[in-house]
């Protein structure tokens, strides 16, 4: 197999994961994450193969997955995942797949992420959770990093008055 | 609840994963979809190419692969040098690599620029005969009239920011525009630069007529489009609680006999962009053309920041009521 598709193989090891995570948190739905996280790395493969080699191929899965979710709510025009989440149709975290101390662990930041605001959860999920920068973050949403970081700095403010009011 | 202990919090998400066998049935198909489409090669075209090309091309090509560019030297080589050739050879190989015809126009500006820069160091170096200043003068037409036609052809479309590269070129070609510096035996180099400029001109007149007209053509398809059934907000009401949109009221109907749907389209982004789109229709033969007002609610998830718009059949609509 050639370099460049060695590399992407590599990608998708490294990211297959995260990319339906991230779909999952944006769908409510793991069936439909499940495949949208498939599209992404058949589309990432396309352009890949045609135009070479991306600088940052991660942000670039990221990208092109947030585009698909975007498009994907263009066409079905309903449920958000709040709505989802409220209705308690969204079990996060399969048994099979993780141990008990990593399933209370899962649980305790989809709890967490529930109850963050809707602006503030994608720039939340790529800072905290996938460790991003905000030059990443930025590439990602289109943003400057500037704004970015902005977000990111009132996702915190946001979070620490929500739990400062939990605790009163 | 500092910065660190969100992380490490939120961290706890990376324990959502494919399972193995989901993951495996993705790689399957990923594996399969590369195999399916291999990566273009370009070198395929190239290899053939290499193959015929003489030898100055050849070492034009093997430099810039080695070394991203053709060699100092050559670069700085003027007309009548040995490394010339190799020069001009590694900028069409350049412009041969370049698929962006914009990109392609803007490196041709370069290359007419280095060709008058040439003129210019040769003349200073007592070298500019007049052979020399006729064959320097077919290359600048050449490139030139290249330039002119594609940019004429991209502005014509409309496809190209005409305005930066026009102003490039022609800043370009001011400089040398009265140099006295060509001024050998019959050369007529400042002349072609100047005929270069009108035709630059010329083709900004035109691009500007073109694109006046298109904007009054556009203005008159909005003003023939629009459309004669089309309905009025009479009244609007709106709420919003707990994440919820209430919207209600009154629509004015081109007739009785037209059908009324309402649907609300959330794009998923922040704040949203919801559309409420009225689709009304006819299939009646005859009607009285009687106004009547129809009652409306709708009601959808998007936060309190959400923009909303209101679409009558594809088309607009003005409301005069705020949303509150």
């Amino acid at each position: 197999m050639e370099e460049l598709s060695k590399k992407f193989i590599e990608a998708f090891e490294e990211n297959a994961d995260n990319i339906y995570r991230f779909c999952l948190f944006r769908l409510g739905d793991k069936e439909l994450a499940k495949d949208l996280a498939q599209i992404t790395f058949l589309k990432t493969w396309d352009y890949v193969s045609k135009k070479g080699e991306i600088s940052n191929l991660r942000a670039f899965l990221f990208k092109v997955a947030r585009n698909l979710i975007i498009d994907h709510y263009r066409l079905i025009k309903t449920d958000s995942l709040d709505a989802l989440m409220e209705e308690g149709m969204f079990e996060p975290v399969d048994n099979e797949s993780v141990s008990a101390e990593e399933r209370s662990d899962a649980l305790l930041a989809y709890e967490l992420l529930k109850q963050i605001p809707n602006e503030y959860k994608e720039v939340v999920m790529l800072r905290y959770a996938e460790g991003m920068s905000f030059r990443e973050i930025a590439q990602i949403t289109g943003e400057t990093e500037n704004a970015v970081a902005v977000r990111c700095h009132r996702a915190v403010k946001k979070v620490r008055e929500m739990f400062d009011k939990g605790k009163k | 609840m500092n910065e660190e202990k969100i992380q490490k919090e939120i961290k706890g998400i990376n324990n959502i994963r494919l399972s193995k066998n989901q993951k495996e049935t993705m790689r399957e198909a990923v594996l399969l979809h590369v195999k399916n489409n291999p990566v273009v090669k370009k070198e395929m075209i190239e290899s053939f190419w290499f193959f015929k090309a003489n030898f100055v091309y050849k070492l034009a090509v093997i430099l810039i692969v080695i070394t991203g560019t053709v060699s100092f030297a050559s670069e700085r080589s003027l007309p009548g040098d040995m490394l010339y050739s190799v020069k001009i050879a590694g900028e069409n190989i350049r412009e041969a690599l370049i698929l962006n015809e914009e990109a392609k126009i803007d490196y041709k500006v370069i290359q007419v620029a280095r060709r008058l820069e040439e003129a210019e160091k040769l003349s200073i170096a007592g070298r500019l005969d007049e052979a020399m200043s006729a064959k320097i003068e077919d290359n600048f037409e050449r490139i030139s009239n290249d330039t002119i036609t594609r940019l004429s052809v991209m502005a014509e479309k409309e496809e190209i920011n005409k305005e930066s590269i026009t102003a490039n070129f022609e800043a370009r070609l001011r400089v040398y525009e009265n140099s006295a510096m060509f001024a050998v035996g019959t050369s007529t180099l400042p002349l072609k630069v100047q005929s270069v400029l009108f035709r630059l001109e010329d083709v900004d007149r035109r691009y500007k007529e073109k694109r006046d007209q298109r904007r009054n053509s556009d203005n008159e398809d909005i003003f023939q489009d629009k459309p004669i059934e089309i309905g009025r907000i009479a009244k609007l009401e709106h709420e919003f609680e707990e994440g919820v949109h209430k919207i209600k009221g009154l629509v004015e109907m081109p007739s009785a006999c037209h059908s009324l749907e309402i649907e609300a389209r959330v794009a998923e982004s922040y704040p949203e962009q919801v559309s409420i789109v009225f689709t009304s229709q006819s299939d009646a033969e005859v009607c009285i053309l009687i106004l009547e007002q129809r009652e409306f609610e709708i009601e959808f998830n998007a936060s309190d920041k959400a923009s909303i718009k209101f679409i009558w059949n594809e088309q607009p609509m003005v409301v005069d009521f705020a949303l509150e």
